[in-house]
């Protein structure tokens, strides 16, 4: 077994570096966390400099780099779709051989200068077999079916593999351009919306509309009993340009696309219709997939990974309609994650259980604590969301992956039906639709089928679920619920490191049965990294405190706050 | 100079590894064109290190 081995995501969506230590994973983080621009594209060079600095070794001193993609096998893929639309693509194929002749084609080349190690130490895995990995390390069994929905890898779209401890068997796979993956970036571009970046939205603003044009858009997206995907190529014309996912016959089938950057709303009924009839779709080829799955390599559990495991109600839908007992999807089940799987195959490593704080933590304290403890800050937090405060949160190691929220949270009273746009807005996001969690200190106990799904596979899990409240529960937490009386559900382990369960615990003193929880982060900004760029954030926000460890920060023109001279947030005492 | 070497040497490793795999793949057709192509990202990458030429270049692409 090589004893250090870095795995890396680089150049494709959310770069990301991962080091695993005799077999074990260390530290993790995504490029984006530590350039604090979102939509990198590119090396992780900062990611891999603080994984090094983490595991306080040198690049000399790895054993392996594993790059988690087959560049060359991705250059035929790109060569071969440009050929394919010739002469249409004449212009993107100019700019995509400029960038692979001049820069990708060269990756590990351009490794081995970057780390300073020899080209030998350099290696590649599959994409698919990097999910994978990345999937399997989270889940707890030895033994599990998975299954990847992806945009695209180097060919494959969707996989299918068998785990087994750390020998990777892949099955089979659906290969570009017909691409689950790539019609959810279809449909989120014909919303308006960014494709790679957006394709939740049609998660969360499908639950708010009706699929009334199913039929048409099955037409285009056919899918066999088999689990076949079949695409219509003048719908998703993916090979003909770089930058219109979608055609004619998509547009006659949904309507015409909505302009780029008009954001849509729960109120938008013909966006909500396109994106549950897209949701709709996108699940039943899941479902359709899965079911394939079980009759090839029949298991307890499937693990699901790729773009669209970012989606908790098509996840829903293959754990409800599917023929497996229990579903595993891992907090990072997107590109990032690959960097940690890819980092898993190079060690050789049958890592189970991995959790996801692997990231650095708030740093030291910028002033003295305003609480003795930090159970005193949990506390004063406490009552301050119950008096209907905004608070952020900020405590442990940053979590890796982008369904984690990690110890980087803002919070709010889940009982007021105004506290879900009080906290977005004070996040500057306010588009209704964006992501709020329901964090719970324990599953609750339900009466009839919903209980088992609930009281079970949630517990202990910090991966994406949309789950249906019991009616109890989501008259006593409006905020929490979306248009279609569901929640996503958010429980913190028992060894959660990020101070949650102990401030839920206060809150519940307090009587409040859960909180309304998104990521501290404002509009096109990331997640902070250290205290500082907690403050940072905060300063930008409209959230009324931020508790970081025994700190306690609040604007100064905070109704509840002390009085201040200064314009800055200051730690305050409670 | 030692570096220049290797680098060299890597590249030319990259490329005969890509011709390669294409020619035992189904898409062996590709071949020709990327026996083609290759000498052009040698001119791109020789361009791309020329400050004077380097913005015309990126202008084109």
């Amino acid at each position: 077994m090589n004893r250090r081995v870095l795995g890396v995501n680089a150049f494709r969506r959310d770069p990301a570096a991962a080091l695993v230590f005799e077999g074990q994973p260390i530290a993790a983080i995504q490029e984006e966390r530590l350039t604090r621009k979102s939509g990198e594209d590119g090396f992780p060079s900062r990611s891999v400099r603080w994984c090094l600095e983490a595991a306080g070794c040198t690049a000399q001193e790895l054993d392996l780099v594993v790059v988690a993609e087959k560049p060359l096998r991705r250059f035929e893929r790109t060569l071969a779709s440009q050929l394919d639309a010739f002469p249409r693509g004449a212009r993107p194929f100019a700019r995509s051989m400029f960038l692979w002749l001049g820069d990708r084609l060269w990756m590990r080349g351009r490794i081995a200068a970057e780390l300073e190690v020899p080209a030998e130490k350099i290696r590649f895995v599959e994409h698919a077999r990097a999910h994978v990995a990345s999937a399997a390390a989270y889940g707890d069994d030895a033994c599990a079916t998975a299954l990847i929905l992806d945009d695209v890898g180097e060919w494959a779209a969707q996989s299918l593999a068998r785990v087994n401890g750390a020998s990777l068997e892949m099955i089979g796979e659906q290969r570009y351009p017909h691409s689950l993956g790539l019609v959810a970036s279809a449909l989120t571009q014909h919303l308006g919306l960014t494709p790679g970046i957006d394709e939740v939205a049609l998660d969360l603003l499908g639950c708010a509309g009706t699929a009334t044009t199913s039929d048409a858009l099955a037409e285009l997206v056919a899918v066999s009993s088999e689990g076949v995907l079949t695409l219509d190529s003048g719908a998703f014309p993916f090979t003909q340009s770089g930058e219109t996912l979608f055609g004619e016959p998509l547009e006659e089938a949904l309507g015409p696309c909505r302009e780029p950057g008009r954001t849509p709303s729960f109120e938008d009924v013909s966006a909500t219709a396109v994106a549950a009839v897209g949701l709709e779709r996108l699940g039943d080829c899941a479902v359709a997939m899965a079911k394939h799955s079980f009759a090839e390599l029949p298991s307890e559990t499937l693990l699901v990974a790729g773009m669209l495991a970012r989606m908790p109600r098509l996840v829903e839908r293959i754990r409800s309609e599917g023929p497996f007992s229990n579903l595993v999807v891992p907090p990072w089940p997107d590109e990032a994650g690959t960097a940690l799987g890819a980092a898993l195959i190079g060690a050789e490593s049958a890592a189970r259980n991995v959790r996801p704080w692997l990231g650095p933590d708030p740093g030291p304290a910028l002033g003295e604590g305003t609480a003795h403890s930090k159970e005193e800050a949990a506390a004063n937090a406490a009552r301050r969301i119950a008096d209907g405060q905004l608070i952020g949160w900020v405590a442990g190691r940053l979590a890796f992956g982008d369904v984690s929220l990690g110890g980087r949270i803002a919070v709010a009273d889940a009982r007021d039906e105004r506290s879900r746009r009080r906290l977005l807005s004070a996040l500057q996001r306010p588009e209704d639709w964006q992501t709020t969690w329901l964090a719970l200190a324990a599953s609750p106990v339900v009466d009839g089928a919903g209980s088992r799904s609930l009281a079970s596979d949630v517990s202990g899990r910090s991966g994406a679920r949309a789950v249906s409240l019991p009616a109890c529960l989501a008259r006593e937490l409006p905020a929490a619920c979306g248009p279609d009386g569901r929640a996503r559900l958010l429980i913190p382990e028992p060894d959660d490191p990020t101070g949650l369960r102990m401030l839920l615990g206060e809150v519940a003193k307090l009587g409040l049965p859960g909180l309304l929880v998104t990521e501290l982060r404002t509009r096109g900004s990331v997640l902070p990294r250290v205290e500082l760029e907690a403050v940072e954030t905060f300063r930008r926000s409209g959230l009324d405190a931020l508790v970081t460890g025994t700190s306690l920060y609040s604007h100064p023109e905070s109704h509840l706050a002390p009085k201040a001279s200064t314009s800055q947030p200051t730690p305050c005492q409670d | 100079m030692p570096r220049l070497i290797h680098s060299v040497s890597n590249g030319c490793a990259t490329s005969f590894e890509l011709i390669r795999n294409l020619w035992r793949g189904p898409l062996w057709f590709l071949v020709p064109l990327v026996v083609l192509l290759l000498p052009a990202a040698i001119v791109f990458v020789f361009l791309q290190a020329v400050p004077v030429v380097a913005p015309f270049v990126y202008t084109v692409f």
